[in-house]
């Protein structure tokens, strides 16, 4: 045990010879870590935030197609679909996109209908600074809009299409900036309103909202609307979080590639090291060996070197990756994520931490590099020592 | 042995610093699953379908939502980010359905 | 006669079966005998250096028999080998073989790190034989920023430090004056006068003419010339 001791005390004497070379080396490991570790934590904690919320999402959303395209809905397919089996509550949802060109950026329209009564419980959301619009003339916004027009409860918000498709808002609620990831960039406003503004026929909605009493019949009654409406398109909720799954993997793999001639650099180094050992280095292990060394302390001592850069570097980079996504808003990230977005949403992510991807990460980049200060230094170790002589 | 005293003090401090880091994600996501409940019902009432993080088009706004012929939508489970991508075959699991 | 180590009939090839294959110790036999000083004498490329290596456990006999202690060595697997020289053999090398970038001590204690030794008694072996070898004040000094000479007793200090029975020297005044060769040869005789048997090899006269000189084995072409107790 006191040889262990005082091997891992020569180890660090013997990297603090190198201080600079040594430092750099730490230096860069934990960047690539905190880098790569940034990524996984951002892209963890926005898919788990996403898909708990998007659990709440309607069970079927009903599209109609025509064309292949995204088509208004009549209201009239209500009525047959409430006859299929198994089928709740069914809600209409009227919204759409708009493109203010005072800030180029695009909002999100949607539409409460303050007359329906199925639809009376959207007044009762929280997580917003006033209230959900009840008249006409009424709206409310999200935080991102609210910011981007510079306006607040009260003010006036007026969007246009045309002469005649004009709507002047009283802002009446704003979405408190903690529900950003959901409401950034919504403007609700009454259904009067939104029909009016977007000159849509009364008989037609965007799409319908279909509830099923018992979730494990969904893909039955998404069959039975198939073949009452072959045009439509019914979305299951499955599918929703499917494809948020694979955005989030999809964008984290995008930018991991980008960060792949990092890794590889990376990588390269630490082959490098792996391939060969310096004359001096070797000389040292001859040293070593001729002065009593077993071949079994040398390759300690090189375990030691190996792990002694690379787990310090590992920890300080994890530790860097949790400050820079989960305090500082992944500021260096955002750019990357954030690409084009007029309209990002400012939110602090959920501080949601996989520790399986920490094991993963640990075993891709400390395990390898431990394995490339040993290997080299086997062959050294293993010859006899009489070599120092010569 | 200093130098192994102030390595293993650097690593325990790190070490402990990581795990309390750890401890305080899990109890923060803990302390804030009310307002994670309160998300989720306005998810709920509103009928919201998808995240407000790219507003650019309609196939980034609402994913979910996009029609199959919209380009360059991330959906449906396509890895690829064109349709017809050059490294993933399309999944089958969407056509079964 | 007592001898702590017998080489019998050992030959050493390097690089075997290639075309510069060298046969650089050819069926010596020798005894190293307890408690004298011996010198291995030869011009350079006689196989003294070899030979030394041989004795001193750091690398195997091709063929032949290495007995340390009344034990057969040469068969011995590689840690028990290691073990055998930490504990018998302390060896001092022609270019020294410090560790540079470490301190005196450091290097001097280097040898007993991985071992079970009690660091603060270790500590003490440190300070005791620098202090007899005059380093003292050079506890602390990085070993590069040493004169030659202190080199040479650092290096010294080294080969002590594990309390071997046996030093062995390599061309030890090949990098020192004459005046420093002197000095060398004074801590050499002292620590003969200890107990400790030593083995040297050199071509220097100033070394094998000196009186004192016990066991003179003569090397020329890898095969001993002339071995004669003087």
């Amino acid at each position: 045990m006191r040889g262990h001791g005082r091997i891992i005390e020569y180890a660090l004497s013997s990297l603090s010879r190198r201080k600079l070379k040594n430092l750099s080396v730490a230096a860069i490991f934990s960047i690539l870590i905190a880098v790569l570790s940034s990524i996984l934590f951002l892209m963890h904690a926005y898919k788990t935030e996403t898909l708990k919320l998007l659990d709440s999402s309607p069970e079927i959303i009903l599209q109609n197609m025509s064309a292949g395209r995204h088509e208004l809905i009549p209201l009239e397919y209500i009525s047959t679909l409430s006859g299929i089996a198994g089928v709740g509550k069914i809600v209409p949802r009227y919204w759409g996109y708009y493109y203010d060109s005072l800030t180029s950026a695009n909002y999100t329209l949607m539409a409460v209908d303050a007359d329906d009564a199925s639809d009376k419980n959207k007044q009762d959301v929280k997580l917003i600074n006033g209230r959900i619009p009840q008249t006409v003339g009424e709206c409310a916004i999200g935080s991102g809009v609210a910011a981007i027009r510079q306006i607040g409860l009260n003010d006036d918000f007026f969007m246009t299409l045309g002469t005649e498709q004009n709507v002047n808002l009283k802002i009446v609620g704003i979405f408190t900036s903690n529900s950003a990831i959901v409401t950034n960039d919504l403007v609700v406003l009454t259904k009067n309103d939104l029909v009016k503004f977007f000159n849509m026929p009364v008989d037609k909605a965007t799409d319908i909202t279909i509830e099923v009493n018992n979730p494990s019949e969904v893909t039955t009654v998404a069959r039975k609307i198939r073949r009452a409406y072959p045009d439509s398109r019914p979305i299951l909720k499955i599918e929703l979080t499917r494809t948020y799954d694979n955005i989030f993997n999809w964008r984290g793999g995008i930018v991991l590639t980008m960060f792949f001639g990092a890794i590889a650099a990376f990588m390269i180094f630490v082959w490098d090291k792996a391939t060969g050992i310096n004359a001096r280095e070797r000389q040292e292990i001859g040293i070593l060996k001729a002065i009593g060394w077993e071949t079994s302390d040398v390759l300690q001592l090189k375990f030691w070197e190996g792990t002694i850069v690379s787990l310090s570097s590992f920890l300080t980079g994890l530790i860097l990756a949790y400050a820079h996504v989960f305090y500082f808003n992944a500021q260096f990230l955002a750019p990357v994520l954030k690409g084009w977005s007029v309209l990002f949403p400012k939110f602090q992510p959920m501080p949601y931490i996989d520790l399986y991807q920490i094991f993963v990460l640990f075993f891709l980049t400390v395990v390898p590099y431990v394995a490339a200060s040993i290997v080299p230094s086997w062959k050294a170790a293993t010859s006899d020592p009489d070599a120092v002589m010569r | 042995m200093l130098k192994t005293k102030l390595f293993a003090a650097f690593i325990v401090i790190e070490a402990a610093a990581l795990a309390a880091l750890y401890v305080s994600s899990v109890s923060t996501v803990h302390l804030k699953e009310p307002e994670m409940a309160l998300k989720g019902s306005l998810v709920r009432v509103m009928k919201l379908t998808d995240v407000a993080f790219w507003t650019e088009a309609r196939y980034t706004r609402h994913p979910s939502q996009a029609d199959f012929f919209t380009a360059f939508q991330d959906f449906p489970m396509s890895v690829d980010h064109f349709p017809a991508g050059s490294i993933v075959p399309p999944s089958q699991i969407h056509g079964a359905q | 006669m007592d001898a702590v180590i017998r080489a019998e009939d050992v030959s050493k090839v390097f690089n075997a079966g290639l075309a510069d294959e060298v046969r650089a110790v050819a069926g010596v036999s020798v005894e190293i005998p307890r408690g004298r000083i011996t010198v291995l004498k030869g011009p350079s490329g006689s196989g003294k250096t070899t030979l030394l290596g041989l004795i001193g456990c750091m690398s195997r006999p091709t063929e032949g028999k290495i007995i340390v202690e009344g034990k057969d060595v040469a068969k011995l697997p590689e840690r028990f080998l290691t073990n055998v020289r930490r504990k018998t053999f302390g060896f001092i090398f022609q270019h020294f073989n410090l560790i540079r970038g470490l301190t005196v001590s450091e290097n001097v204690m280097l040898p007993l790190y991985p071992t079970d030794i009690d660091s603060k008694q270790m500590q003490q072996r440190m300070e005791e034989i620098l202090g007899k070898l005059d380093l003292t004040a050079k506890l602390n000094v990085k070993i590069e920023k040493l004169s030659g000479g202190q080199q040479q007793r650092a290096a010294i200090a080294r080969a002590l430090i594990n309390e071997p029975a046996v030093v062995l020297a390599d061309e030890p005044t090949a990098h020192l004056d004459t005046k420093l060769s002197g000095d060398l040869l004074n801590i050499i005789t002292a620590l003969n006068k200890e107990g400790k048997t030593i083995v040297i090899a050199t071509h220097d006269p100033l070394i094998y003419e000196k009186p004192y000189i016990d066991n003179i084995i003569e090397m020329r072409d890898g095969a001993v010339k002339e071995a004669a107790l003087l």
